[in-house]
């Protein structure tokens, strides 16, 4: 069977820059740069499928050539003006410029031709996609007497993907900093080597769409020549409309943000903590409308606003530092939460799962954590057993209906905590990275979509199913039961790299031997197969593989 | 250098660079190649058709691309949201006519009556509709009078363009009258309105039929005469058709019946010059669009150029299984889902279709009786829907996957059947001519005259609608208006869920509103028991 069908795909990439730099005879501090950039790709394929396959006895086998052609242009071009005033004790770094970019795809239509002759379909449309980003930005930097420091820029963004009146988008930020590490009082100090206060609000714009680079634009799609319609005696392919929102714009995340770096025995422990808070307004989203508001039921629009709050610390320590052996090791801890304060609709059920078409097991509503699991409260017996299609009424009110859904938890941990260290002795180096996540939460939809009796026969021919049932004795889905919400916090021990350098190990080459695990254990209770989940929905059948290598690395 | 020369040199520098600035400056101005705007759609006179094509075919197919590649509606598989394939779910699962074997999510939901607010099924239904009603808001938006003249669209190309308008209201009437079957109450919108994200309000059962109704009566005087517009399209018989239809169910829609409204169209339709086909079988073959002279409206499949997994593709392969011979139905294989219930076999004198041509089931292999209704063999599959043209040839998909059988949304022999029922039920006419419309059809049906009756009552209509118009999505329409859906006076196997059938509660008489779309709309008001 695997010879029946052969894949193959070529792809030419060309990617190149170049870059002029011109320092002004005049006014030596001021300088020119431009920067300009061409990636162009050419990537074609076919898919052959040979007539003997059980896939193609129909159509006596299949032939498919695609091809799609990528050009990405980037110009950048900015003036830098750096001079130190040392009667006022100041630099001062000013940088304005432009920058012009441009993407571009395009695929021809490719159909598949079967060994019949019959060309699926017969017609249909090419495509090609461009968008265009163009901005203007400005840049200050200022320190004085090397111990205060400003930083201050705007951007006057662009973007191709918003109608006129939308397009354009301002983006101001500014820093300061503070380097109490070099005040008078601290300068000579032999405990304390850095001591750092940053503050920051700065504006940033998002426009990556990911769905289309036209979305206000009101559109037509013909269709391809297996989906026309008859009227008459003639076939006539269809124009349909696309949802569109003419007043779409930009999503801008103000951040601020308050953090210390620091510094003790001459940085043998240095670490930084901020603390942040970012608030995104006009979040673009591809989210249910209502029935009849626009031309499609599902719509890329400005949905809402989140807030999201954290404090992240980082350490690192260099614990022994002698001939024969040294140690260090890093430690970092974030804490975040996110709240969506504000959403266009009451709230939005986001976040389709396998097992039913159109099942949404996650919701956005203000107030709450975004993409919290939206479930019914499962009832248990007196061992404990979940009882089939029995929910709490969580409103009371005697009907079990989508009224006793309720919030339960969601993706986003609690706490995410990092450690890695090293360890030198002699010729010898041992280090591992372990990462873990407190309090993030998993749908397990493999067991929700696999685990009950109906799948061991849900087509005519006998199924593996999965072994949850043995727990449940579910005999239908019961997707939307919270026992399937589980709590994946984690412990993963990332990697681990053993290694031994041979100083000289032929006259003066060097040689080193290393060996190195990834993914070498992780510990949690999460029943599915890897608790790191994305978006929290499990749907891996796959585990995570564990890599072993060793290697060499010869320097002569 | 001098000075000069270098203030000349940077002021044309700048001069150069701001002017290639601005100019890039268009370069935002980005305009899709693959799609085409609406602006230059509409401008060109050709294209008008292509649309009206789209809201005819958002019946018939799923999206834009064949075997439901690029769906119309996201968020739900493109076979399942198909809308000939959930109208006949949801007509004919939760009745006697039809039980189906898959375990797919909320599926047995349906037949068990147990279905609820988040069943996906009902949830893609309840999307098509409204995604007809905006598509056919959108073109009327697009060709009104002063569009057409700002377009310079004048003399026979703006007349056509007229005609296609007032047949795209047609189709968002019989969109909204789905939605009154179905819903009872929904969010409503006309071309009136912008597109855009803002809710739409809300509109209840009754007012949507006087909506509904007047619209139709305004389309009357519209539409083309019957049997001369083009095949596919609808005319003046489509509405009277469609009129009679709400008529009938008038005190089901709004406590209020109308049943001499019902005969009065009925008999226009009745009187329009259409025929019954003399072989029954035939209106529901591959080739069931040549010399029909009975079918008022279709919806048209055909198997090289409008494929899709749902529509009659979905009923004849989901009828084919057990031992049955894919090929004798024109297909590659069958999906082993749909059969009937004993209810409607013991409606037929015989079930081989040898005395009444309509009763035609398979039995060889099946059981009658339905004791799990899981398993395929358990029941009978009525053979009506083939993929066969007349000389016994399969339909044009050589890969026998995509059939050409096209659906009777509105056919003769139905306003027959609401003639006879309107004048049963008090709504004037003459009972001797409503026997007579009865005995066309018992003839057609039977080939001679052993069959036709002397006397009808409201039972027997009910079961000769049963006879006469199997599958043809109208069993739960019909079952609501006898009052037999819900109560546990009429039940058939698994009603409720239970082997022998019990009654369910009454307002399953309404579909429930979709959840997703309840939270998305706060104008909405969930349907009582959900």
């Amino acid at each position: 069977m695997l010879n029946q069908r052969w894949d193959l795909s070529y792809v030419k990439r060309v990617l190149g820059n170049i870059q002029f730099d011109y320092k002004f005879h005049f006014l030596p501090e001021l300088r020119a740069n431009l920067n300009v950039g061409y990636d162009y790709s050419d990537a074609n394929g076919n898919t052959t499928v040979l007539p003997t396959a059980a896939i193609a006895y129909y159509n006596q086998g299949s032939y498919r050539r695609y091809s799609q052609e990528k050009k990405n242009k980037l110009l950048d071009f900015y003036f830098n003006y750096l001079k130190t005033f040392e009667s006022i004790r100041s630099t001062v770094d000013l940088t304005v410029g432009y920058s012009y970019q441009d993407w571009q795809r395009s695929e021809p239509f490719a159909p598949t031709v079967y060994g019949t002759g019959v060309s699926n379909p017969a017609s249909g449309n090419d495509f090609f996609t461009q968008n265009t980003i163009i901005s203007y930005f400005g840049r200050l930097n200022y320190t004085f007497n090397n111990k205060y420091l400003l930083t201050a820029s705007l951007r006057r963004d662009g973007s191709s993907r918003f109608s006129e009146e939308n397009r354009i988008g301002y983006f101001p930020s500014v820093a300061l900093a503070w380097r109490i590490d070099q005040e008078n009082f601290l300068k000579d100090s032999k405990t304390i080597s850095t001591l750092k206060l940053r503050a920051g609000w700065g504006e940033t714009g998002q426009q990556e769409l990911n769905l289309g680079d036209y979305p206000y634009l009101a559109r037509y799609i013909l269709s391809d020549s297996g989906a026309q319609y008859q009227l008459g005696n003639q076939f006539y392919n269809t124009y349909r409309a696309q949802g569109y929102d003419k007043n779409l714009k930009w999503e801008t995340t103000v951040t601020k943000n308050l953090g210390l770096d620091f510094g003790f025995l001459n940085d043998r422990i240095n670490g930084t903590i901020d603390v942040y808070e970012k608030e995104s307004k006009d979040l673009i989203s591809f989210i249910p409308v209502p029935a009849l508001s626009n031309l499609t039921n599902y719509l890329l629009t400005n949905v809402g606003d989140m807030r999201n709050r954290g404090i992240e610390a980082n350490i690192n320590v260099k614990a022994v530092d002698t001939e024969n052996f040294k140690w260090e090791f890093n430690v970092n801890a974030t804490h975040f939460r996110s709240e969506i304060t504000n959403l266009n609709s009451s709230q939005t059920l986001v976040n389709t799962i396998g097992g039913a078409t159109g099942t949404t097991i996650q919701v956005n509503t203000e107030g709450y954590q975004p993409n919290s699991f939206y479930v019914y409260q499962q009832v248990y017996d007196n061992n404990g057993k979940p009882i089939e299609g029995v929910y709490v009424d969580r409103n009371g009110d005697g009907i079990i209906n989508t009224d006793d859904l309720y919030r339960y938890k969601s993706p986003a941990p609690d706490v995410l905590l990092g450690f890695s260290s090293k360890f030198n002795f002699k010729n010898w180096d041992l280090g591992f990275t372990m990462r873990a996540s407190i309090g993030n939460y998993v749908y397990n939809n493999v067991a929700s979509q696999y685990g009950t009796e109906q799948a061991i026969t849900l087509n005519n021919y006998l199924q593996n199913i999965h072994s949850s049932y043995l727990e449940t004795g579910f005999k239908r889905t019961q997707l939307l039961s919270d026992y399937y919400v589980e709590n994946a916090s984690f412990v993963r021990m990332d990697n681990i790299n053993l290694g031994y350098n041979f100083p000289r190990f032929i006259k003066d080459s060097k040689l080193r031997i290393f060996g190195s695990v990834q993914n070498a254990f992780i510990i949690t209770k999460y029943s599915g197969l890897d608790p790191e989940v994305f978006n929290g929905i499990d749907n891996n059948l796959y585990q995570r593989p564990r890599v072993y290598s060793l290697g060499f690395n010869f320097q002569f | 250098m001098t000075f000069k020369y270098i203030n000349k040199t940077i002021f044309a520098a700048g001069l150069t660079a701001v002017l290639f600035l601005t100019s890039c400056e268009n370069d935002l101005d980005r305009m899709p190649q693959t799609e085409v705007t609406s602006a230059s759609v509409y401008a060109d006179f050709n294209n008008y058709k292509n649309v009206l094509a789209k809201i005819y075919a958002g019946l018939a197919m799923s999206g834009q691309n064949g075997g439901d590649g690029n769906p119309d509606i996201s968020g739900i598989d493109g076979g399942t949201s198909n809308y000939i394939r959930q109208y006949f779910q949801l007509q004919e699962l939760p009745t006697d006519e039809a039980v189906i074997a898959w375990g797919d999510g909320s599926l047995p939901d349906l037949h068990n009556m147990t279905w609820s607010s988040s069943n996906e099924f009902i949830a893609a239904l309840y999307y098509r509709i409204y995604y007809q009603v905006g598509l056919a808001n959108e073109f009327m938006r697009e060709t009104t009078d002063e569009k057409l003249a700002s377009r310079n669209i004048s003399g026979a190309n703006a007349e056509e363009a007229r005609a296609f308008r007032n047949e795209a209201r047609f189709m968002r009437a019989l969109s909204y009258s789905h939605a009154i079957d179905l819903f009872g109450n929904g969010p409503f919108s006309t071309e009136a309105d912008e597109v855009g994200i803002k809710p739409p309000r809300r509109i209840d059962r009754k007012e949507l039929f006087t909506y509904v109704e007047t619209e139709l009566k305004d389309l009357e005087g519209l539409l083309k005469n019957p049997r001369t517009n083009e095949y596919g399209r609808a005319d003046k018989a489509a509405v009277w058709m469609l009129l009679a239809k709400l008529y009938l169910n008038a005190e089901v829609y709004t406590g209020q019946s109308r049943y001499s409204d019902a005969r009065i169209y009925a008999e226009k339709v009745i009187n329009a010059g259409y025929s019954l086909k003399a072989n029954y079988g035939e209106l529901f073959l591959a080739d069931n669009n040549l010399d029909n002279n009975e079918t008022i409206f279709a919806v048209n499949y055909d198997g090289l150029n409008t494929r899709t997994f749902g529509g009659t593709t979905y009923i004849i392969h989901a009828s084919t299984g057990g031992s049955m011979n894919p090929a004798q139905f024109g297909i590659n294989s069958g999906w082993g889902g749909l059969r009937s219930t004993k209810n409607i076999a013991a409606l037929f004198p015989t079930t081989d279709g040898s005395t009444d041509k309509r009763g035609n089931f398979y039995t060889s292999g099946q059981n009658l009786e339905i004791n799990n209704v899981g398993t395929f063999t358990d029941g009978y599959p009525i053979i009506k829907f083939k993929n066969i043209k007349r000389n016994g040839q399969p339909g044009s998909d050589a890969a026998g996957d995509f059939v050409d059988t096209d659906f009777p949304m509105f056919r003769l022999a139905e306003a027959y059947l609401i003639y006879a029922e309107a004048v049963l039920r008090g709504g004037g006419g003459s009972n001797a001519t409503a026997i007579q419309y009865i005995n066309l059809l018992r003839q057609r049906a039977y080939g001679n005259a052993s069959g036709n009756v002397t006397s009808i009552n409201l039972d027997f209509i009910l079961d000769e609608r049963a006879r006469e118009l199997s599958w043809e999505a109208v069993r739960r329409t019909d079952l609501i208006r006898f009052g037999k859906f819900t109560a546990g006076s009429y039940l058939w196997p698994f009603k409720g869920g239970v082997k022998d059938g019990k009654g369910v509660e009454d307002f399953r008489k309404l579909y429930p509103i979709p959840a997703s779309d309840l939270n998305a709309n706060p104008n909405l008001v969930q349907n009582p028991g959900y």
